[in-house]
């Protein structure tokens, strides 16, 4: 019980996200079958379904935009701040900061991870991991809706008797970066409202909202 | 198990799902379905 009490935050969001997934996988397919339905195709089944470019593109649309926004959360945030927010630092410490503050060099304590004690490239990259991997998920992820998009663009066009675009081509189309586009604008208001409204709302005993008695304008504080 | 064994298996689990998952989706792209 105590093992599950301390990861209970990613077991929680773990098993929304799996119900969810396939909330939308049985949703997908009714929708799916829906337009099938509406032209002249048959219904499919919720394997031909869940191995679809449809189901793939819109899966990987979203997930593009999340790792997105955590990518340029944790690179602005280096060197970006607010005033009062409790996604911000303190103001005076934009930038990279020293050695002290970051527990390196001769700063390390015995219970530092390995790769921040041994220096050189290792710790250089082991300093730059978190930005790094939501960058390659980012990166993945767009890739995917690319490759499931233009699959999935494709056997509309050819449904309709149209001809069949390039990879190149989906690149610049207007589906490609309107799926891109409206799943970035809702991230980037949703971070937007988060750095904002977390300098005069509070949450009492959440991590993500300052104490309740802090004062607006105090920065760099957590609950 | 341990907690922080646990904490690992969750972590190296999601970053095994991510890969394995796009590479999925990129394949169901490739082949055309």
């Amino acid at each position: 019980v105590n093992r599950l009490r301390a990861n209970g935050l990613s077991l929680f969001f773990g098993t929304i996200f799996l119900l969810a997934l396939i909330g939308q996988a049985i949703s997908g397919l009714a929708d799916y079958n829906n337009q099938q339905l509406a032209t002249g195709g048959d219904p499919v089944s919720i394997w031909h379904y869940l191995t679809s470019s449809s189901f793939a593109v819109d899966v990987a649309e979203n997930w593009q935009s999340e790792y997105l926004q955590f990518l340029l959360m944790i690179l602005a945030t280096v060197w970006l701040v607010q005033r009062g927010s409790t996604e911000s630092k303190e103001t005076d410490k934009a930038g990279p900061e020293s050695d002290k503050d970051q527990k390196l060099g001769r700063y390390t304590q015995d219970d530092s991870p390995h790769s921040a004690r041994v220096g050189g490239w290792r710790t250089s990259l082991f300093s730059t991991s978190l930005a790094l991997v939501m960058g390659l998920f980012f990166v993945g992820s767009w890739l995917a809706q690319s490759v499931a998009g233009r699959a999935s663009y494709n056997a509309e066009q050819l449904s309709q008797f149209e001809d069949p675009i390039s990879w190149t081509g989906y690149l610049g189309s207007a589906e490609f970066w309107n799926r891109t586009l409206q799943n970035w604008q809702s991230e980037f208001l949703a971070v937007c409202s988060m750095v904002l409204f977390s300098i005069y709302l509070r949450q009492r005993g959440s991590p993500e909202s300052k104490p309740v008695g802090s004062p607006h304008a105090a920065t760099g504080v957590e609950g | 198990m341990r907690g922080s064994e646990m904490t690992r298996t969750l972590y190296v689990g999601l970053l095994t799902f991510l890969v394995v998952g796009l590479a999925y989706f990129i394949v169901l792209g490739l082949v055309h379905r």
